[in-house]
């Protein structure tokens, strides 16, 4: 569950492809374009995914922050699952960037879904 | 043409103040955390390693507790490189001041000195933006690398881009010692931004 005084939110989501994790940052933070976004599915995932890190950067869909077109505030990438999780549980953790102007965090951030 | 005489000298003046890759690094002097004055002068005839630091940075709490600084400065030193740690962060910022610093050197297990560049002149100087940023000076007194420590921008050596895992500050070190040329000098610098004052 996130934070309420966390400065993003993450979660994973069902979509009609597998699943998706989605960050959206708040408080005045953006997603840190250097930082290699990842899920690392952990042993309890029984989803098909790959058993490693996966890198997510080059499947991120970015949506830019309010009012800049340089900062993006959320973004979205599908897990790449080799099954359909039907009957099945994902979860991992997810690793993302976000900054602002005073400072830059890392978190890594457990998430989780049954279907 | 006085006017452009005096633009011809203010250009000068930056010219040598600002560290470029196969030219003399800029000297300066800057306190310890004890407040003993570090020259960088000292250390000329000897390969040093500066390292721009702010002990509040995550990537530089990864660098030196899961990733590429882990031991290295140590390593090194053992062969004769100095390390010095240099944090570029205004008063008040994260980061800043002796005590943070002090507490640093003891939670990271550091070999080497921080020093404090509170007004930001020397980190400016050698054009250092991110933490960790890392400058490697050779012998002569010559800048022949700066940049990241590693290949990845995680900083804990998960990510590495463009294929295996480099750690350029070894691999920079390594051919140093063996009298070669140093095979990549610039690399991309990540993370963390320097926290001057302006």
């Amino acid at each position: 569950m996130p934070d309420a005084g966390d400065p993003w939110v993450a979660t994973l989501d069902r979509v009609p492809a597998g699943a998706a994790v989605t960050l959206h940052t708040r408080g005045g933070f953006h997603l840190n374009p250097d930082y290699p976004v990842s899920f690392t599915p952990d042993v309890a995932s029984t989803a098909g995914l790959l058993p490693t890190r996966v890198e997510l950067m080059g499947a991120l869909v970015k949506s830019a922050c309010e009012g800049s077109e340089k900062l993006h505030c959320a973004a979205s990438a599908p897990l790449p699952l080799a099954t359909a999780p039907e009957h099945a549980r994902v979860s991992g953790v997810l690793a993302f960037g976000v900054c602002d102007e005073h400072q830059c965090l890392i978190p890594k951030v457990a998430l989780w879904q049954q279907w | 043409m006085k006017t452009a005489l005096m633009m011809l000298c203010m250009l000068a003046t930056t010219s040598a103040l600002a560290a470029e890759l196969g030219a003399r690094a800029p000297d300066f002097t800057l306190k310890d955390l004890d407040g003993k004055a570090v020259k960088l002068a000292d250390y000329r005839g000897k390969t040093l390693v500066l390292e721009w630091f702010n002990p509040e940075c995550p990537f530089v709490k990864a660098t030196h507790t899961k990733g590429p600084l882990v031991a290295t400065a140590s390593k090194h030193q053992k062969a004769g490189v100095v390390w010095l740690a240099i944090n570029s962060g205004a008063p008040g910022r994260q980061g800043a001041g002796a005590e943070k610093n002090k507490q640093a050197v003891k939670t990271f297990g550091l070999t080497h000195p921080v020093l404090l560049d509170e007004s930001g002149a020397v980190g400016k100087a050698y054009g250092a933006t991110n933490t960790p940023h890392l400058f490697i000076v050779d012998k002569t007194g010559t800048l022949v690398y700066r940049g990241a420590a590693d290949n990845s921008p995680d900083g804990e050596g998960l990510s590495p881009q463009a294929g295996a895992l480099i750690n350029y500050v070894d691999a920079a070190l390594s051919d140093l010692a063996a009298g070669k040329p140093v095979k990549v000098a610039e690399s991309k610098a990540y993370e963390c931004g320097v926290k001057y004052g302006s």
